[in-house]
């Protein structure tokens, strides 16, 4: 009965650990907006993948080679499964060969896939759907912040700007805002404004104010 | 060979770059993708502004744009490609090397205690504008930051003169 239990705790070790590695490439790849990222399923599928990757390379492995059910093993393989994959070619042999083609060989380096490459793929394609659900999830804030009043919009943006001032002197000063309030329609002043503030100041500092504005009104805009 | 001719055409483009590409890229680079208008916000331009610059930085391979339905903000999310990076880099290294070593810092002597109490001053200043701002007195707190501003200022003017 503890066998079991033991092995499932190598693979639950290989796994965690493959976990953390696609941990560490998600804040290294949104350092600007980790913890909003991380809560997409871009991000999730980045990390279940990376930890049943581990997982299973660890039984692969530990099913060829007798005496790695050891946790150290578990752990340096959960470790190592990245530069594993990344660097090994698995050849898929065709199981049916190209009858037009003439060598056998051909078929197999046709059939070949490098699986760096795989990887890759799917780390962009992961990053893409991180990428896509972020700039929705800053749409949608943009659109609640053009319901907020123009003037308290712009107030706040302001404020933002004087406090950042404080920290950089450097940075540009509300010159920016007076153009935004001197273009087009409300509307787009707005949105021009949000935008800024989510972009100079985060996310957080949008959301908290809209929050603001909806306890004062007593309704959520 | 290849790689002195790549390096070439890198350290040709990367001398290349304008003022506002740089800042493009860098934005782009820093921030990750963004719709046209956030990109526009980023380097402190408007849209019909920087249009032409990304349509020019996309025909050199240095950025991409991938269709992004349809926004207030843009319909295509821009990034910033391999390439465009490593320009970027090559461009910022030639403008680091340009500029040179920085100045040996001022011996200040009698300011510097002025100045480390206006600092504080400053600090303080600035905390309690925070402290307005979260009680949600956004008039209140223009003012401490305006106040802890004109001391930065005066702060920066003073070895100077």
């Amino acid at each position: 009965m503890s066998l079991p239990v033991h092995h499932i705790a190598l693979v639950a070790i290989a796994a965690a650990v493959g976990f953390v590695w696609g941990l560490r490439e998600i804040v290294d790849a949104f350092k600007f907006d980790t913890r909003h990222a991380l809560r997409t399923g871009g991000a999730w599928l980045l990390l279940l993948t990376n930890a049943l990757a581990a997982a299973g390379i660890y039984l692969f492995v530990a099913s060829l080679i007798p005496g790695l059910d050891k946790w150290y093993a578990a752990l340096l393989i959960g470790l190592a499964w990245p530069a594993v994959i990344r660097n090994a070619n698995i050849r898929l042999a065709a199981t049916m060969p190209d009858p037009a083609s003439l060598d056998p060989a051909d078929d197999r380096q046709a059939a070949a896939i490098r699986f760096e490459q795989i990887y890759a793929n799917f780390q962009n394609l992961a990053r893409r759907m991180i990428n896509a659900a972020l700039t929705r999830q800053r749409v949608q804030l943009v659109i609640r912040a053009t319901r907020l009043d123009l003037a308290r919009l712009e107030t706040h943006a302001r404020t933002l700007l004087l406090a950042s001032l404080l920290q950089n002197p450097d940075m540009p000063g509300d010159d920016y805002i007076d153009k935004i309030m001197q273009s087009g329609k409300d509307e787009n002043k707005k949105v021009a404004l949000a935008v800024f503030i989510i972009q100079n100041f985060g996310r957080d500092a949008l959301e908290e104010f809209i929050r603001q504005q909806g306890r004062r009104s007593g309704s959520n805009p | 060979m290849t790689d002195i001719l790549q390096t070439t055409v890198v350290l040709e483009q990367a001398r290349a770059i304008g003022p506002l590409e740089r800042r493009v890229l860098r934005a782009l680079r820093d921030k990750g993708p963004g719709l046209l208008l956030e990109v526009a916000v980023r380097v402190l331009s408007f849209p019909e502004q920087i249009t032409p610059v990304l349509r020019d930085l996309r025909e050199r391979g240095l950025i991409r744009a991938e269709r992004f339905g349809g926004s207030a903000l843009g319909d295509e999310l821009w990034s910033v490609t391999p390439l465009g990076a490593q320009i970027l880099d090559a461009a910022e290294a030639l403008e680091q090397r340009a500029a040179g070593a920085p100045a040996p810092a001022e011996a200040m002597d009698g300011t510097a205690l002025h100045q480390s109490v206006k600092q504080q001053e400053a600090e303080l200043l600035h905390k309690l504008g925070d402290i307005a701002v979260r009680a949600g007195d956004t008039a209140r707190a223009a003012e401490y930051y305006e106040q802890a501003l004109k001391l930065v200022r005066q702060m920066r003017e003073t070895p100077a003169s």
